[in-house]
């Protein structure tokens, strides 16, 4: 059997699209039969799903067609921006400053990830193509902002639980790095889990996004496989190298210079 | 009140006129305290809780930092020793016997295993076996997970480490306050032999007297931040 055969890409067109609409009509008549309440939410959502989509397809039209190597780094470096303020905002204890930190990590090591399999494991040239970076960029940054998100609020909360441990060791000459090994390493641990967990599951519990849209796309499966697989190892590769620097740093900020736990 | 002593030696530490307060704006947990401790002391501060005993015993050991005041070691300020090569010297054992989630040997090691005592040798397996044994823990195997032990086997293994690290003062922040009445007896004539060999000097701070009899055990009273009287028993 030639998996050819059905792999060409057929466009939607928009009076077709708008089809989907009578779908979001139906949820609505549901919504008001079931008294959900749901209706100006319904309705809210999906302007803002068609009217952002069109945008982003519209800027990424722009940046495909310009190819400037500067606004490809500057949209992968608005995305990091935006990802390290979303984790400031989703924090529910900020015991110290955070932001900065995490805004540093973020940026050493997806920018490292990114361009290393851009430019040399997939081989784009020029090294800055932006169907390639932005995409896989993305990515990278929207799985393991979570993970940073994990890592954070594990730090904090062992930190705190485990207050009487670490004063322990500081009080037998222990300095804070050797005080704090076990709620860093527990830090980084539940960071690590859920992309682990994933590595586990993929292809036989689901199939992942990019790699169905590649195969909508007309993709051969064992092209996309190994995209999948790329991808998957960066998004490990980051959220480990992401997570090990943010922890180093701000467990830095939880101590005082004469090692005495503060927060 | 002077709580200096008159005597010809120059003291172990010298605290001048020290106060604290955990936020700028809040009431001063200490207040204007002045203490000598020499070489062999055995001092007892009794107080009510909350009245800032646990809360000097942090900042004689530096847990946390004093807002004025001084503390001089071996006759020099505390800023000419690094944080940790004090916490080697002034070791705090605090209310809460803690134990790391694993056997007594590693918990009586555990000091060993900073950088701090990068040059020491750790004590052998007899050694710790004796130390044990003078605190009649003879029944607990250097294998036991230390968590599983009771709060007085905790309390002595707590001891036991401090006390292995070879400071010249041990501070003892309430260590008979989960005892019953004949364990704490104990635990007290353990403390007062441990002082009478001359190995280290004795800070012990609780809300209870101090039951058993010590020579020359020095008595304070703290309320309100304030340290009082120094009798010498």
């Amino acid at each position: 059997m030639d998996w050819r055969r059905h792999m060409e890409i057929i466009d939607i067109g928009y009076f077709e699209l708008a089809f989907c609409l009578i779908l979001v009509l139906a949820a609505g008549l549901a919504s008001v039969a079931l008294r959900l309440g749901l209706e100006r939410d319904l309705l809210w959502g999906t302007v803002r799903t068609v009217a952002q989509l069109f945008l982003l397809g519209y800027v990424l039209r722009f940046i495909f067609a310009v190819e400037e190597p500067w606004l490809v780094l500057l949209i992968l470096f608005g995305m990091i921006l935006f990802a390290a303020w979303t984790i400031h905002g989703r924090m529910e204890k900020r015991p110290v400053a955070f932001f900065w930190p995490t805004l540093v990590s973020m940026l050493l090591s997806y920018f490292v990830i990114v361009f290393f399999a851009t430019a040399l494991v997939v081989g784009v040239d020029p090294w800055y193509l932006p169907q390639y970076v932005i995409p896989l960029g993305g990515m990278v940054v929207g799985n393991s902002m979570n993970a940073i998100a994990l890592a954070l609020d594990r730090l904090f909360s062992s930190l705190d639980k485990g207050r009487q441990e670490v004063e322990l060791h500081l009080s037998l000459g222990a300095t804070y790095r050797e005080a704090s090994r076990r709620p860093l390493k527990e830090a980084i641990r539940a960071g690590m889990i859920p992309t682990l967990n994933n590595m586990m599951a993929v292809g036989v519990v689901f199939i992942p996004g990019m790699m169905t849209g590649q195969i909508l796309a007309g993709v051969d499966p064992m092209v996309a496989i190994k995209y999948q697989i790329m991808i998957m190892i960066m998004i490990l590769i980051s959220t480990m190298s992401g997570g090990i620097l943010v922890t180093h740093l701000v467990r830095r900020l939880c101590f005082t210079a004469n090692h005495q736990l503060k927060i | 009140m002077s709580l200096e002593r008159n005597d010809t030696k120059k003291p172990l530490l010298r605290v001048r006129d020290l106060s604290f307060r955990y936020d700028s704006d809040g009431p001063a947990l200490l207040r204007d305290l002045n203490l000598d401790i020499h070489q062999n002391d055995f001092v007892h501060i009794k107080g009510e809780s909350g009245c800032g005993k646990s809360t000097l015993l942090r900042v004689l050991t530096r847990l946390a930092d004093p807002d004025t005041g001084t503390l001089c070691f071996e006759g020099r300020p505390h800023t000419d020793y690094s944080v940790m090569e004090w916490r080697t010297q002034l070791v705090l054992v605090p209310q809460e016997p803690v134990m790391i989630d694993n056997s007594v040997r590693d918990n009586l090691l555990l000091p060993f295993t900073f950088a701090a005592f990068r040059d020491v040798t750790p004590p052998g397996d007899d050694r710790i076996r004796q130390w044990m044994s003078r605190f009649h823990l003879n029944g607990v195997d250097l294998h036991d997970r230390a968590r599983k032990l009771s709060v007085g086997q905790r309390m002595r293994l707590a001891v036991i480490r401090a006390l292995m690290v070879r400071p010249k003062i041990v501070l003892l922040d309430e260590p008979a306050g989960a005892l019953d009445e004949t364990s704490r007896n104990m635990f007290e004539q353990e403390i007062i032999k441990l002082r009478q060999d001359g190995e280290v000097a004795v800070v012990l701070v609780s809300h209870i007297p101090f039951q058993a009899h010590a020579e020359r055990l020095r008595v304070l009273n703290m309320s309100a931040g304030i340290l009082t009287g120094d009798s010498v028993g």
